[in-house]
């Protein structure tokens, strides 16, 4: 399960309803895992779980690229050590005013970009406009009307209304930090060989290949980065990851499956219950648009069998339709989907149109093969054939985008702290590709942003919670942890829920 | 001084080659009988075994016992569980019992379809002879698995579409090698008294000239069955043949490649299985091509 975000800028374009807030946070994180003092030195050798797609922030859609782009082009802002808050990063500290109309944003004073020059106002305005101009992530920062520099350091955005999620959206690795006119290149030249403001320089990347990143030394957090240099390979094979991790070979693996973390023992550091592995029924066909039909499907399923068997244990029976441990995060009014086969021949029999058999498209990774074959034996179960269908990543997701499916298993999940995050993805893909309407959502999303209270935000996540659980288009099958393979000499990487961790704050025990 | 060497004989030697020839047939007959024998005995246990599944084991292939996922032997699940806690021993014997059949199908469906057209081929000739050659050039002319692989991702996953595919592919050698042996046959002179005596083309065909071709058409079937197992197997491994949860060996090795450090069985079993029949086939095949040279 790749955890991906595409179609991001459709979700933030609907974002137009936004309210006053002010966000003036900063959690902090000291960094310390109680290994002792950090030293410095070494190499970090990492093994990434997917392709590295450059440094083009508009174009990244995968854990590997934000990983490893945020460590070059830092953005503004960082996101805590708990995954929920937002810290001082290059920029030291931001306020709403004006209703939520203005955020003014202070610049570290001693933030440079790797060619030495210093971070200013300017070259965050030019970022912003290049972020804007996005085909795809752009409407993520849709509500800047104008950047306002007031000085060297610091500026003022003017936002079109009020826009709580936007602080969020400034410490998405996306969002990096840019030298103004790209430092006097073409933007191909610069994507290329790009110079920001973040712990390492580029020595080189490819795609499938070895990315080698060097420490920067005018990097403006005092004595970081830790190591000396980041080496991250690509490699799926969870064979070729076990036996790396174990051979010392690799330090770290990203985004590790179930089945490998079953065999590293205490070297897997598993976060919060977030990821959310999901099945999606296509409300498009004719038996599956009866809303019936689909409660009967999230009705017979086990749940648990899934988190014990094709989760090795790593993760629990879902508690609502969105990722859990995200700020604002809130449970359905009512207890979410749990296997009660009764209740769902009982749904079966009243349905107008229900199916004989559906064909079930799922990514060929071994936790989706569990979940898949757990699925078709419970459908059985209420008299529906399963045919499995198994197909890599991107085929899956092909399938899924076109509407070409009756069932796909995919995964969703946040890639900032807040809860609205993962919603407003779901709604900016048509209910993740289900064709269910989105009218309701929007219109609740937009109470959500229209407040800065925390228990109305609660209260709304509540009322979409309620609404994708009672039409349910799509069902949650567990809540999982993001899973990372970490050698013991490896202190201090603080791995968000969502499964991306800074560079810099990694040190090694031993070169 | 010169010396002539009696050995060198043009007479001696040949006289010397032809004892060897004679004293090497038997042993070439004999090695052609154990190839015979073992490759048989292979397949013919595979066949048993298969036949015999539901008696050997008492497991349902597919039954799934999750939370017993991937369970070393044990008195209950002799060779384990898989992924999903399915009993091991029981998905290879019934596995049997899908790979056996459809390897038959995927090599006589295209041994059928291509002897049709050899013996029309070589037989009549003409303008469907030429026509025929020439698409099997093109056929030729791709990449065997290249060219399945893409028909199976354009049709679909399943047995359907492997059937199919192997036909497509497939009928191109058996078509070749029949009109190869009809070219040959069709100037004979028991097949011109047959025209003499004003026998019907469709009669000449069936009675005289068909049966003439088959013994080279079945000795490459033979051969060809053991490409049919390996390309299955290869085809499920990459996911475009049975799906999951039949019981198919390929895909059972492929399912268990994520757990080659913990369940390596899982992995190695099925791959062993896929092996022995193909070495079984190949052993018949090669008994039959080594009779019928003796003869």
């Amino acid at each position: 399960m790749a955890h991906h975000r595409l179609a991001r800028a459709v979700g933030a374009a609907v974002a137009t309803v936004l309210a006053a807030s002010v966000l003036t946070s900063c959690g902090g994180s000291d960094a310390s895992d109680g290994s002792g003092d950090p030293v410095a030195g070494g190499t970090l050798n990492v093994i990434r779980a997917n392709p590295f797609e450059g440094f083009e922030g508009d174009k990244q859609t995968l854990n590997s690229s934000y990983q490893i782009s945020q460590a070059v082009i830092e953005p503004l802002i960082r996101v805590a050590e708990d995954g929920k808050s937002l810290e001082p990063g290059l920029a030291t500290s931001w306020k709403y005013t004006k209703g939520g109309t203005r955020l003014a944003i202070e610049l570290h004073p001693d933030a440079t970009f790797s060619d030495g020059k210093p971070v200013t106002a300017e070259d965050v305005a030019f970022s912003i406009e290049t972020w804007k101009a996005g085909p795809n992530y752009g409407a993520s920062f849709g509500t800047i009307e104008e950047v306002e520099v007031v000085d060297e350091k610091s500026l003022v955005l003017h936002l079109s209304a009020p826009d709580t999620a936007l602080v969020a959206f400034l410490a998405w690795a996306n969002a990096g930090v840019m030298p103004k006119d790209f430092g006097g290149r073409s933007a191909e030249e610069y994507y290329q060989d790009p110079v920001g403001a973040g712990a390492f320089t580029v020595e080189k990347w490819s795609l499938n290949g070895e990315v080698v990143l060097e420490k920067n030394p005018d990097y403006y957090q005092e004595g970081r980065p830790y190591v000396d240099e980041v080496v991250s390979t690509f490699a799926s094979d969870p064979n070729s990851v076990t036996l790396q991790l174990q051979s010392g070979e690799a330090d770290m693996a990203d985004e590790i499956l179930p089945v490998t973390a079953s065999t590293l023992g205490d070297s897997v550091y598993a976060g919060p219950e977030h990821l959310t592995p999901v099945l999606l029924m296509n409300t498009r066909e004719p038996e599956l648009a009866d809303v019936d039909v689909r409660r009967a499907i999230a009705y017979a399923i086990d749940y648990e069998a899934i988190a014990d068997g094709a989760l090795k244990g790593y993760g629990k029976a879902p508690e609502g339709a969105l990722p859990t441990n995200t700020e604002n995060w809130a449970p359905p009014s009512q207890p979410y989907f749990s296997r009660d086969l009764e209740q769902a021949e009982e749904l079966l029999d009243g349905a107008d149109n229900a199916p004989d058999e559906l064909e079930l498209t799922y990514p060929n990774d071994a936790s989706s093969s569990v979940m898949a074959q757990v699925i078709q034996e419970n459908l059985g179960e209420i008299g529906i054939d399963v045919e499995l269908r198994s197909a890599d990543t991107g085929t899956a997701y092909g399938a899924m985008s076109s509407g070409a499916y009756d069932l796909v298993i995919f995964s969703n999940n946040a890639i900032t702290t807040d809860a609205s995050d993962p919603a407003w993805y779901i709604v900016a893909t048509e209910t993740m590709f289900t064709g269910f309407p989105t009218d309701e959502a929007i219109d609740i999303l937009g109470r959500y942003a229209s407040t800065q209270e925390g228990a109305e935000k609660e209260a709304a996540i509540t009322e979409l919670q309620d609404l994708w659980t009672e039409q349910a288009p799509y069902v949650a099958l567990a809540h999982t942890p993001a899973l990372e393979g970490i050698r013991p000499v490896v202190h201090d990487a603080h791995v968000t829920p969502w499964g991306v961790y800074y560079f810099d704050t990694i040190w090694k025990s031993e070169g | 001084m010169s010396t002539v060497s009696t050995s060198a004989s043009p007479l001696g030697a040949i006289g010397g080659a032809t004892e060897t020839s004679r004293a090497a047939r038997p042993r070439s007959r004999r090695a052609a009988r154990i190839k015979l024998v073992v490759g048989g005995v292979i397949v013919a246990t595979y066949v048993v075994l298969a036949l015999l599944a539901p008696w050997l084991t008492s497991h349902d292939p597919t039954d799934q016992d999750i939370l017993n996922a991937l369970q070393a032997p044990s008195a209950t699940h002799p060779l384990g569980t898989d992924e999903a806690g399915r009993d091991e021993l029981a998905r290879l014997l019934y596995a049997a019992r899908i790979d056996l059949p459809i390897a038959f199908l995927v090599t006589v469906l295209p041994c059928l379809l291509g002897t049709a057209l050899g013996v029309v081929c070589g037989y009549l000739g003409g303008w469907f002879d030429a026509l025929v050659m020439r698409v099997s050039d093109l056929l030729q002319a791709f990449p065997t698995y290249i060219l399945m692989i893409v028909l199976v991702f354009s049709l679909g996953h399943g047995v359907r579409s492997l059937l199919i595919a192997f036909t497509v592919v497939g009928w191109v050698v058996y078509a070749r090698l029949v009109r190869a042996e009809v070219l040959r046959i069709r100037e004979a002179g028991y097949i011109t008294a047959a025209r003499t005596a004003g026998f019907g083309t469709p009669r000449i065909i069936a009675r005289h000239v068909l049966p003439n071709t088959l013994r080279q058409t079945l000795i490459y079937l033979t051969s060809d069955l053991v490409f049919a197992v390996t390309a299955l197997a290869a085809f499920s491994f990459l996911g475009f043949g049975i799906q999951q949860p039949t019981p198919e060996w390929g895909a059972m090795t492929a399912a268990a490649q994520p757990y080659m450090t913990t369940n390596m069985s899982l992995t190695v079993l099925p791959g062993l299985v896929i092996t022995v029949l193909a070495l079984g086939f190949a052993l018949l095949g090669d008994g039959l091509q080594d009779r019928k040279g003796n003869r």
